[in-house]
């Protein structure tokens, strides 16, 4: 039986249930969060999840926050950013920089079901952000603010925002602050909403500060430490928010698995043509690595804190890029049905239109690339060329994490990373008897794959090492990623195998996600390893009928 | 660990940064910004683990940040290495 979010959501199908998929894409349409399900979210306490036991909330593993709310986006994404993962992404900061009193205002705000907003961006700057404008300057014993803001979720509505402002003139890394700002600070105005092409109920919009006064106590953290802060909280965000996205592609792939079942076509099922076997089969392989992904970045951040940095940036990019991928693949399988705003498969094109923006928030593709580039060189020197033996609770959300600790997440990695090296412990052993032939061979090539990456990265040409970095370099940071996805998929693989799962601990579903890893690697394309194509659609049907959700955790679902 | 000579250390940086910058080393001031020769707050990370493996000390980029001259930054590794 489902349980916790996905039962207070019920049954999406069920047109007489207020939060069924007609009633999101309606609202969708007239550009408004769904109030049944924003009503159903209060119910549970959604924000709960956002804030740490000690204050009062349900905050325990990132990996375990992402499974406790990932019902919400395989229904509609935009009710799960706009009611509750913005005010995540605000009170990370505070959780991290805040003083007691700040944390416990947070708090207190976010459990009587009020929101936070995160004012960092500036349209002018984008990513870039240690060159944002919007400035704030002390006067007696008061800060003055003065700027614009652009882009901010639920900016008017929330009770207070965390916001990052100038507060030296040239800028630069130790050149901004964040604060702590009640959203009823007088002067303050609110722009008019901008509409976006996804997520149409998320509420977008601007703020102008002329001049306007808020009390010294709202610095959230250190003067100067802005950047530091944001670049640490966002490694929790950058882990969490792919998590999420596999939620919405998970409804992706079961409606296009309903809709290829139903469908004849030249006297069979769509389910029985080669073609859609194939492209169901890819999907579904992608989104258990995006998953494992997902859930090695998570679990990283307890286990693996001085890592985050370049884990997190790899899985923001890797994971949007793998589920935007599938989810077009299998927009041709819907056909001319992917374009309707209306029916059965109307969620699968709502959810199509949301997806990137899971991939542009808050740290674009470029941005988690540029964040990798730079560790790379020293990357080179230390690590990748040796076999590596990461935690095994890495890989196994029942296994038991450490509280996650905001200080020890570090800026950069400094050339350490314990989980690709496991490609190369993975082959060093026998790998055709302890995996089996073809993913042994996979495992191999992804080693020389990492070596030879070790190599090329030790000679990025210094201007190359940042925003200067031309296609090269980024495609090398690209193959980071996917060795990473590999590592990660050898990694839940082997912990799943342990425990005696009969799906996850079967070679054919690491033999057909290491082939797919590679070809991209290789930028090739390459059909999924003989007997996989069939074993994979079987477990596919078999959830799709069960109503078992297809991510790791193949747990109920009523989606 | 054998204590390092802060001006070995300035000349190393000198070094670095010109080498980072693509510029000569005698055209690098080690009095001034870092900003000022384009290294980005993103060069930080590289030259924070170029340290590390030449002085075998840690150190985080906010610290690079907090030491935005070379002077600065040969003052705290010198510290740091007694």
């Amino acid at each position: 039986m489902p349980s916790g979010l996905e039962a207070v959501l019920g049954d999406s199908r069920d047109d007489g249930n207020p939060v069924s998929y007609e009633e999101i894409v309606r609202a969708d349409e007239r550009g408004e969060l769904l109030a049944a399900g924003e009503d159903a979210l209060t119910s549970w306490a959604f924000n709960a999840e956002f804030v740490p036991p000690h204050l009062g909330g349900r905050l325990r593993a990132a990996d375990e926050l992402v499974r406790r709310i990932r019902p919400v986006f395989r229904r509609d994404i935009g009710l799960g950013l706009g009611y509750g993962v913005t005010s995540l992404m605000a009170a990370v900061n505070v959780w991290s920089a805040g003083t007691q009193q700040q944390q416990r205002r947070a708090a207190e705000l976010l459990l009587r079901g009020d929101r936070l907003a995160v004012a960092y961006h500036e349209l002018a700057h984008g990513n870039d952000f240690s060159r944002n404008e919007f400035e704030a300057r002390w006067e007696d014993e008061q800060v003055r603010l003065s700027g614009t803001k652009e882009l901010i979720n639920n900016v008017a509505c929330a009770a207070a925002f965390v916001l990052f402002a100038r507060t030296e003139q040239g800028g630069g890394p130790r050149g901004h602050s964040l604060f702590l700002v009640e959203n009823d600070t007088a002067g303050l105005v609110h722009l008019p909403r901008t509409q976006t092409s996804g997520v149409r109920g998320v509420q977008l919009g601007g703020l102008l500060a002329r001049d306007c006064a808020v009390p010294a106590g709202a610095l959230l953290g250190d003067r100067g430490q802005g950047v530091e802060t944001a670049l640490r909280s966002f490694q929790v965000t950058r882990a969490v928010l792919p998590g999420l996205a596999v939620g919405a592609v998970d409804t992706a792939l079961r409606t296009v698995v309903r809709f290829a079942a139903s469908r004849r076509l030249y006297g069979a099922t769509v389910l029985d043509l080669p073609h859609s076997q194939e492209v169901l089969a890819g999907a579904f392989v992608d989104l258990l690595v995006a998953d494992a992904l997902a859930t090695v970045a998570c679990r990283g951040l307890h286990l693996l804190p001085e890592q985050a940095s370049l884990h997190a940036a790899a899985t923001k990019y890797l994971v949007a890029r793998l589920l935007t991928d599938a989810v077009e693949d299998l927009a041709v399988i819907l056909g001319a049905r992917y374009y309707l705003r209306e029916g059965p498969g109307s969620i699968f094109g709502k959810h199509l239109r949301d997806l990137p923006v899971i991939s542009l928030g808050h740290a674009g593709e470029t941005a988690c690339l540029l964040a990798i580039i730079a560790q790379l060189p020293a990357l080179s020197r230390r690590a990748w060329q040796e076999p590596a033996t990461p935690p095994p609770a890495l890989f196994d959300p029942a296994a038991a994490l450490p509280e996650l600790t905001f200080t020890r997440l570090a800026l950069s990695s400094a050339g350490r990373d314990d989980v690709t090296g496991l490609l190369h412990s993975a082959a060093e052993h026998r790998p055709e008897a302890d995996i089996g032939p073809k993913p042994g061979a996979l495992v191999v090539s992804l080693g020389d794959h990492l070596r030879a990456l070790a190599e090329r990265a030790s000679a990025i040409p210094p201007l190359r090492r940042g925003p200067l970095a031309d296609a090269e370099t980024f495609a090398l940071a690209e193959n980071y990623a996917l060795l990473l996805g590999a590592a990660a998929a050898v990694g839940v693989w082997r912990a799943r195998r342990t425990r005696g799962d009969t799906f996850l601990g079967d070679p054919r579903w690491l033999t057909a996600a290491l082939a797919r890893l590679h070809a991209r690697l290789t930028r090739t394309t390459a059909p999924l390893p003989g007997g996989t194509v069939e074993w994979l659609l079987r477990e596919l049907v078999c959830r799709e009928r069960d109503g078992l959700s297809l991510d790791l955790s193949r747990t109920p679902v009523l989606t | 660990m054998p204590t390092v000579d802060r001006a070995t250390v300035t000349a190393w940086l000198i070094e670095r940064v010109a080498f980072y910058v693509e510029r000569e080393p005698a055209d690098i001031d080690p009095t001034k910004h870092l900003a000022m020769y384009g290294m980005d707050s993103l060069y930080a990370l590289g030259l924070a683990g170029d340290v590390e493996d030449e002085y075998g000390i840690d150190l985080d980029a906010a610290i690079v940040w907090d030491h935005p001259t070379i002077e600065a930054i040969a003052a705290y590794v010198a510290t740091e290495s007694e």
